[in-house]
């Protein structure tokens, strides 16, 4: 689905990453983990298409097409779906109706019908089952004086109402609180499917409790310095990132 | 020598214009004189006025002008009536290039001694109120204009509110200005006068059908006794290419609440001055703004805010849009006199620009001369937040959708103080033409 060939990204003339290459398959999840300030952010936000950085080497490549030259919102009508790590606030703009906007352009893109207000209401109130979310939050303003926790699952919700081929989602889970963690990692695992894929970027293990990803990568300073199954993450639990830096450089793993 | 100046003098020119028409009243006629005799031999301010630094009169200077009402039959549209608000079906007064209409104008459902005509007629009717508050607030210093409107206006609104009544829905004052081959000039005048504990909401609405060059020089009085309440809703949609200066005073007695909200989006010059005096204790005044430009507009919104005596609030918030070659331009001045302890006065300018090619001009002024007061003042001039228009992007909206739903979010602070349901639906359509004219984000990065 997506196949990341050493990949070269600078922002404000600032290398954040290094030379990545990442191959995600249909109906994997992939974790990415790493320290504050290594770049894991980054990646997941220039696959979204950021116009903040710029890519100065290598191909991005998702279903066969150079996603690289593709605006944002086309990604985003080819299935690409982000969950930001500090969802926007949108002023002027109900929940609802940016949401059926939203679904609209991806149906169109399809070259399906368009829902109208009732038919999309029919189509949103189970996907808000999915992420316990109240109603009333639908006719709120897009995260206006939403609390954090319901800023992350109104991006769950986002991602269920959208369906994704493949959903980026950056520290979906900081900030969290132990319930709130719980709703929405079980919410993505609804939603993770055979046609599916997901790159979790994650600063904590503590997420993987709940899901189970089928590959770890662990990223320091603008590169993937190890990769692994889910036992990985429970080794840098122990372990701390300094373990796999230390320990890559003496294995020569590094690039 | 004199006869060639003369001939050169816009001012003078427009006024030989308008013949000497039958004094509707002595007093007014008198009145009339004393301004024409103000303005005679007077040339318009340059920019090298401070007040016009960046709003040029040139382009204005060159044009002339017929008196509207010599228009034989102006081209009223079958569906003029649709410009009517459904709040204010009831109270309405339409104004067709400053002539008064009266098909088009219903007064129906008015409480009792309430007042809403055209003002020509209360005058020449010689009614007391009219005559004792006509001309006695819209003053600034060195303006030609309200001098050259109270020389020549004949049609305008009147509207009085007697002691403790309220009027719950909003009065409707529709200008329409029609297109025509010919240039024209107009010079509607308003005066409103709330008595003690009286309430009511005037919408002022200028509309421009076509797109042709007229002049709109209006002036508008607003005197508010004791206790009363007045919001005051402009709305400024001229033609494209109409000039449109107009001037706005409120003298605001004690207790009283004096709330207007002024959206221009039309001509091609617009220049609004706005004064509110507070002019005793507890008294409170909103002076908000919407300004939307765009090709080669300009709008220049010059205000005063005057705190004179003590306990007093006012609140200004004054947005602006600007896309293409337009520019914008907020001047605020606020006086916190001497007597004035414990003014609480808010002031915010802030400018969304749209294009690279657009100018934002910010010039907010505090003058503070007493010493227990709290005053705030700001002025940003931004464009679309990267991190809003991401987000939207990633939700799969295109560019057009996205500009439309943050530049509805900028505005929304002001639209949403309007009290008239209709009135902030019809913003919310002028804000999704607007950005659907512009041009794409990307072009301009």
């Amino acid at each position: 689905m997506l196949t990341i060939k050493n990949l070269y990204a600078n922002v404000e003339g600032t290398e954040i990453l290094k030379g990545i290459d990442l191959e995600i398959k249909a109906g994997e999840v992939h974790a990415i983990m790493g320290p504050n300030g290594s770049g894991k952010s980054t990646l997941a936000k220039i696959i979204a298409g950021h116009p903040s950085y710029e890519v100065t080497q290598g191909e991005i490549t998702y279903e066969g097409e150079d996603l690289i030259e593709m605006e944002p919102d086309e990604r985003a009508r080819k299935g690409v779906f982000m969950a930001f790590q500090y969802p926007v606030e949108i002023p002027g703009v109900s929940n609802s109706m940016l949401m059926r906007e939203a679904y609209n352009e991806i149906q169109k893109g399809k070259g399906l019908e368009p829902l109208d207000p009732l038919e999309f209401e029919d189509y949103i109130i189970d996907k808000l089952k999915l992420v316990e979310m109240d109603q009333k939050l639908l006719d709120r303003n897009v995260n206006v004086g939403f609390s954090g926790g319901e800023k992350k699952r109104n991006e769950i919700l986002q991602m269920a109402v959208l369906n994704p081929k493949l959903s980026l989602l950056d520290e979906t889970d900081s900030g969290l609180d132990i319930d709130a963690l719980r709703i929405v990692s079980e919410g993505i695992n609804k939603l993770a499917s055979k046609d599916n894929a997901v790159l979790l970027v994650t600063h904590y293990q503590r997420i993987l409790n709940y899901i189970t990803p089928d590959h770890v990568h662990v990223l320091v300073n603008g590169r993937i310095h190890k990769s692994g199954g889910k036992e990985l993450a429970l080794e840098l639990e122990e372990h701390g990132y300094e373990w796999v830096t230390a320990n890559a450089e003496v294995n020569g793993e590094a690039k | 020598m004199a006869d060639i100046a003369k001939e050169t003098l816009f001012l003078d020119r427009l006024l030989d214009r308008f013949e000497a028409a039958k004094p509707v009243n002595e007093k007014v006629a008198e009145l009339q004189r004393e301004t024409a005799r103000e303005i005679t031999g007077k040339e318009l301010p340059t920019t090298r006025h401070e007040e016009w630094k960046y709003c040029s009169l040139k382009s204005l200077s060159k044009q002339t002008f017929i008196p509207a009402q010599s228009i034989g039959t102006p081209s009223i549209p079958a569906d003029a009536a649709t410009y009517i608000y459904p709040e204010a079906e009831h109270h309405h007064l339409a104004f067709v290039n400053g002539v008064f209409n009266e098909e088009l104008s219903k007064t129906d459902r008015l409480p009792e001694g309430v007042i809403v005509a055209n003002l020509a007629d209360v005058l020449a009717e010689g009614n007391e109120i009219a005559l004792n508050h006509l001309g006695k607030y819209a003053r600034w210093e060195d303006d030609p204009f309200v001098p050259f409107n109270t020389a020549v206006f004949r049609d305008g609104a009147f509207i009085y509110v007697p002691k403790g009544v309220k009027i719950a829905d909003p009065i409707q004052l529709l200008f329409i200005n029609t297109d025509e081959s010919e240039q024209y000039v107009m010079t509607p005048r308003c005066l409103i006068v709330g008595d003690q504990s009286s309430e009511m909401t005037v919408v002022e609405d200028h509309i421009g059908l076509g797109d042709n060059v007229y002049f709109n020089c209006t002036v508008s009085e607003i005197a508010l006794a004791e206790n009363s309440h007045m919001t005051h809703v402009k709305l400024q949609r001229d033609s494209k290419k109409a000039y449109h200066i107009s001037r706005l005073a409120a003298d605001i007695s004690r207790d009283s609440d004096y709330k207007s909200y002024a959206v221009h989006l039309g001509s091609r010059l617009s220049r609004s001055d706005v004064k509110a005096v507070l002019t005793d204790e507890n008294t409170h005044a909103t002076l908000d703004g919407l300004v939307m430009v765009n090709g080669d507009q300009l709008s220049d919104t010059h205000s005063v805010m005057d705190h004179t005596m003590p306990n007093c609030t006012s609140h200004q918030l004054h947005k602006c849009i600007i896309d293409g070659h337009g520019t914008s331009v907020f001047n605020g001045k606020i006086f916190v006199r001497q007597d004035a302890q414990k003014t609480d006065a808010f002031q915010e300018n802030r400018n969304l620009q749209l294009s690279n090619t657009g100018m934002a001009y910010a010039k907010p002024q505090l003058e503070i001369f007493a010493d227990d007061v709290s005053c705030s003042h700001g002025a940003t001039i931004g464009q679309l937040d990267k991190d809003e228009v991401f987000y939207l992007q990633t939700r799969g909206l295109r560019e057009t959708q996205t500009k439309e739903i943050l530049t509805y979010g900028f505005a929304l602070d002001v639209i949403e103080s309007i009290p008239v349901p209709s009135i902030r639906e019809r913003l919310g359509k002028e804000v999704e033409a607007y950005t659907r004219e512009s041009k794409s984000i990307k072009e301009l990065a």
